[in-house]
């Protein structure tokens, strides 16, 4: 349906894109002129952009915020149609609308030695998240996985948001060879954490739990279920927390890991791949132009 | 007597296009429809309408051909004339006196009439300069805009901020355009732009923009009009299967985050044929319409007796021509998953009136080992709502009444907090839209009483 025309209002909010880069194949970094958001962002919280008008709506972290500059950074890999759109856009051009801050931000406390594993695209979502903590007098330790050299994303980042960083990737070509769950494991033997902070896939972040579960060590987790509204109103990313259910947009993202029904978590990820008919990019006209494209020049 | 037609999409036609079904009384249908009103003396409609809209007196004007006056006239009582038109579910209709002999007068199609004929020219029109205290209006569904047009016309200086990039709230995401188009809500809002009102949109209040921020930024009193939208997660069991929406979800999908319908289709539910929609109110009815419009075939299943659900007789005669399933009668239990867990079936029961005490006071009960499965690709669950709840973490100090609605001192509609009001569906759950629009009038009638007295 068309919205026939009732923004902007708000006439100083024009949300220009200042810098764009693309740090692994297909994962792009934007920084977007949006002062409000910026001057009201905690870690953890996180936005929902509108790439074009009626474009659909895409929630991403806050992975950095710059009050005095106004811009806050997002880190998003390009899947679907909402995301190429968002990645089609060049330097000087402005999205529709940056949505937020939304959510409840991070705990963020001082605990003594805390660790941060994260894996692919969610490294973006743990960077603020060290950041705080770091600042917050802990000792932080970060683990990060990504499948080779190429796709380990904000090293640098991470290794100054960090005391000590980890990296692993699936096919050895890059520092150790295995997953963020092995090296977890390994840590949290050599160690005395007091608190782990995990953000990744499903099963990742259930591995971990069930490691930390046995030590009882105190963990979070950030749930990225399929959200839509960003506000509490849809129930789209609803997920069971504490044995009752929550919304991950309001409630969330962050939620203790230990409470978190990751069966329902899964089923919930997957909620729109049998009906619609797995991925959704091929009956999608961004994902015809990618077949054309890749005939081309053979990609 | 019956009442005449109004001018209709085909249903062939309309199955296949989104736009607005029903077009509205022809000019001499409307005339002839205003005569067949009685005028009474002590008139039941005007009683039953929660806004008391003159309703004899701008059914006279009609009748002269006096549109301007007659909108002039509903405007009196109601800020949103063309949006109650389209959408409001006429309790005046349902007092009229003429309901007991045959149709009662369709004072809903009457209004809309006015609305869309009664606008004086644009050119003519003057925006007010509003020189009062500055109020912050939140949420601009039909109570924020509401609220904003009675204080406006109050001669204070009303900003409206939503959190969402477009303004009508749940008029914009929750109502489709086959039955309330987008254009209609564009000029309720320019009607009340001229009033002198300000928008803000993608201001969330508490997190955007807290309460404090209002203060410092000069607004003396505020009225949180935040709705009460929020999909009820314990409706039924098995609600996290894949293929399972709710309606908020769906509707929202398909009203404001795509271009196309049809790619709707491609991200929710392509390779499904039939789906059931669980629920009877009006929420349930658009999402059946809308089924019926992507290709599927849509069954709408509720434990009501056909004649008792709480649409508009004229929608729901609509949906039944375009081939929605009625399954009335019928209670759904629990929702049944494949081994993948993806929804196939709902498994359901008969329900029937019964008298079990024998005291003639018959009541629906189930019918005892009446389950069966009614089977289905996708589900679509539109039996409630639930208070959303984060308002209440956004604004500390709000207090919440037992059900989890906001609480507000009756009548003069005042939170905990000092110089905030709360108007509309936040306070009672669903209301219809002319109950939100007079609670908010009631809202604004405190806020003016409150700067009157000093």
């Amino acid at each position: 349906m068309h919205i026939s025309g009732v923004f902007p209002y708000n006439t100083n909010a024009m949300f220009t894109i200042i810098n764009r880069q693309l740090l692994s194949k297909d994962i792009k970094r934007l920084d977007i002129v949006a002062e409000t958001v910026a001057a009201k962002a905690l870690p953890g919280q996180f936005v929902i952009v509108m790439p074009e008008k009626n474009a659909g709506w895409l929630p991403l972290t806050i992975v950095e915020n710059d009050p005095l500059r106004g811009t806050i950074s997002l880190v998003f890999q390009e899947r679907g149609p909402v995301t190429r759109r968002l990645g089609g856009l060049s330097i000087q051009e402005s999205v529709y609308a940056v949505m937020g801050p939304l959510g409840k931000p991070a705990t963020i406390k001082t605990a003594g030695t805390v660790v941060c594993a994260a894996s692919g695209v969610s490294i973006a979502s743990l960077l603020p998240v060290c950041r705080a903590l770091k600042r917050c007098e802990n000792k932080v330790i970060g683990l990060i996985g990504a499948d080779n050299k190429n796709s380990v994303l904000l090293e640098t980042q991470m290794r100054l948001a960090c005391h000590k960083l980890m990296i692993t990737t699936e096919d050895g070509t890059y520092e150790r060879k295995g997953t963020v769950v092995e090296l977890l494991k390994e840590i949290l033997d050599q160690e005395r954490v007091k608190l782990v902070y995990v953000i990744g896939p499903a099963a990742m972040m259930e591995e971990s739990c069930r490691m930390t579960r046995a030590k009882k060590i105190e963990t979070f987790i950030q749930a990225n279920t399929i959200m839509h509204c960003g506000s509490g109103i849809c129930g789209s990313c609803r997920l069971d927390a504490g044995a009752k259910p929550v919304l991950s947009c309001v409630d969330g993202p962050e939620f203790n890991g230990h409470e978190v029904d990751f069966e329902k978590l899964k089923v919930r990820l997957h909620a729109h791949d049998h009906a619609a008919g797995g991925l959704q990019d091929e009956s999608h006209p961004a994902g015809v132009m990618k077949k054309f494209l890749s005939g081309l020049w053979g990609e | 007597m019956l009442q005449p037609p109004q001018k209709i999409q085909s249903k062939e036609k309309r199955v296949k296009n989104f736009q607005e079904v029903c077009q509205g009384f022809s000019r001499a249908n409307a005339l002839g429809e205003a005569r067949r009103c009685p005028q009474c003396s002590d008139p039941v409609c005007v009683r039953a309408c929660p806004l008391n809209i003159d309703i004899p007196g701008f059914i006279r004007l009609l009748r002269e051909s006096d549109f301007p006056a007659a909108l002039q006239k509903i405007k009196e009582g109601n800020a949103l004339p063309d949006i109650c038109g389209r959408v409001c579910g006429a309790p005046c209709e349902r007092a009229c006196i003429l309901k007991k002999e045959g149709d009662p007068i369709a004072i809903r199609a009457l209004e809309r009439y006015v609305s869309d004929h009664g606008q004086a020219l644009s050119i003519l029109k003057k925006k007010r300069v509003s020189s009062g205290p500055p109020v912050a209006v939140i949420g601009s569904g039909a109570a924020g805009l509401a609220a904003a047009y009675y204080l406006a016309r109050r001669d204070f200086q009303v900003t409206v901020f939503e959190s969402f990039p477009f303004l009508g709230g749940v008029l914009r995401y929750g109502i489709p355009e086959i039955r309330l188009p987008d254009k209609t809500i564009d000029m309720a809002v320019a009607d009340i732009e001229e009033e002198g009102v300000r928008f803000e949109t993608l201001s969330r209040v508490g997190q955007s923009l807290t309460i404090d921020d209002l203060w410092a930024r000069g607004f003396r009193a505020v009225i949180l009009a935040v709705g009460t939208g929020g999909a009820d997660l314990k409706q039924i069991p098995g609600h996290f299967l894949g293929g399972v929406f709710f309606s908020e979800e769906f509707l929202m999908k398909v009203n404001v985050s795509e271009p196309d319908p049809a790619l709707i289709n491609d991200a929710l539910f392509r390779r499904c044929k039939r789906v059931a929609i669980l629920g009877a109110g009006n929420k349930a009815l658009d999402c059946a319409r809308l089924c019926l419009r992507l290709g599927k075939a849509a069954s709408l299943i509720f434990p009501q007796a056909e004649d008792e659900i709480a649409v508009h007789p004229s929608d729901f005669k609509n949906a039944q021509e375009e081939g929605v399933t009625i399954v009335p009668l019928t209670r759904p239990l629990k929702l049944q998953g494949t081994a993948d867990q993806d929804v196939c079936g709902v498994l359901c029961d008969r329900m029937d009136y019964a008298d079990p005490k024998g005291d003639g006071q018959w009541q629906l009960m189930a019918v005892p080992d009446s389950a069966f499965v009614f089977e289905a690709d996708a589900v679509i669950l539109a039996m409630g709502h639930k208070p959303n709840m984060a308002v209440f973490d956004l604004v500390p100090g709000l207090t919440s009444t037992k059900k989890g609605y906001l609480w507000v001192e009756e009548l003069t509609m005042k939170t905990p907090l000092a110089h905030v009001y709360a108007a509309g569906d936040a306070l009672s759950g669903q209301l219809d839209v002319v109950g939100a629009i007079a609670s908010a009038r009631e809202a604004a009638a405190a806020v003016e009483k409150e700067f009157l007295e000093p």
